[in-house]
């Protein structure tokens, strides 16, 4: 309860909110770019900037980093916010109405697999430095 | 006012995450997360059916933050990582499962 209610009235909610601009902006321009036809190209893009991002960030020690604000700003609010399941979920349904049950399978599978090495990857990048 | 609706909605959608994924999570199992992925799902489905002013604000805006891939992501390769072999493949498969089977029934529904 504590946490929650920090979490809405302290500087981390501020800190929650300005990352959640950004990256929500930030998606916003991506998938203006790259489309979101079909294979959502921009959706699979962010998800897995995002995740490599917050495999880099929760990598490290929290009480090394420059804020503790960070955590919240760039995982809960930046990373939360350019990454989203709701899109894919529904990218994959409509694909499934259309009876191309395949592609739909595809395009999960992939942004799964491929966020998920992202996660590995940016995790990967932060240990040496934290070390 | 597009705009200022998008980055608003988008703020309250994090901040409805974070409070859900706080009080929903336990040490074994990200229920909190599975809730936000599910219920977000459901009701981007809901609104397939919507106009482009609101399929940008709530729908991109709104339901794209409040959702998410990146903190599932590390979720279940940490389960991974941590040999909890049970926990992630039943998390990994109700949360896929359950997310595009509610954004169907929510694409079925909308009006």
């Amino acid at each position: 309860m504590p946490v929650a209610s920090a979490l809405v009235n302290g500087p981390a909610a501020t800190a929650i909110c300005l990352g959640a601009m950004a990256g929500a902006g930030a998606r916003w321009g991506v998938v203006e770019l790259l489309g979101d036809g079909d294979w959502p190209w921009g959706l699979l893009v962010v998800n897995v900037i995002g995740s490599a991002v917050l495999g880099w960030l929760l990598a490290g020690d929290w009480r090394a980093d420059v804020s503790r604000l960070l955590r919240p700003a760039i995982g809960i609010g930046f990373c939360g916010s350019l990454t989203t399941m709701s899109g894919v979920a529904v990218a994959v349904a409509e694909l499934g109405r259309d009876d191309r049950w395949g592609l739909g399978a595809g395009y999960l599978v992939a942004s799964l697999a491929a966020a998920a090495v992202a996660v590995v990857v940016g995790a990967g990048l932060r240990r040496p430095a934290a070390s | 006012m597009i705009a200022a609706a998008f980055l608003g909605l988008a703020m309250i959608g994090a901040l409805v995450r974070a409070v859900v994924r706080d009080r929903g999570n336990t040490a074994s199992f990200p229920w909190g997360t599975l809730a936000v992925n599910v219920v977000g799902s459901f009701l981007l489905g809901l609104m397939a059916a919507a106009g482009p002013d609101v399929m940008t604000t709530a729908g991109a805006g709104g339901l794209g933050s409040f959702t998410t891939f990146s903190t599932f992501s590390h979720e279940w390769v940490s389960m991974g990582q941590a040999g909890a072999r049970r926990e992630l493949v039943a998390y990994l498969t109700v949360t896929v499962v359950a997310s595009v089977g509610a954004a169907w029934i929510g694409i079925e529904l909308a009006p």
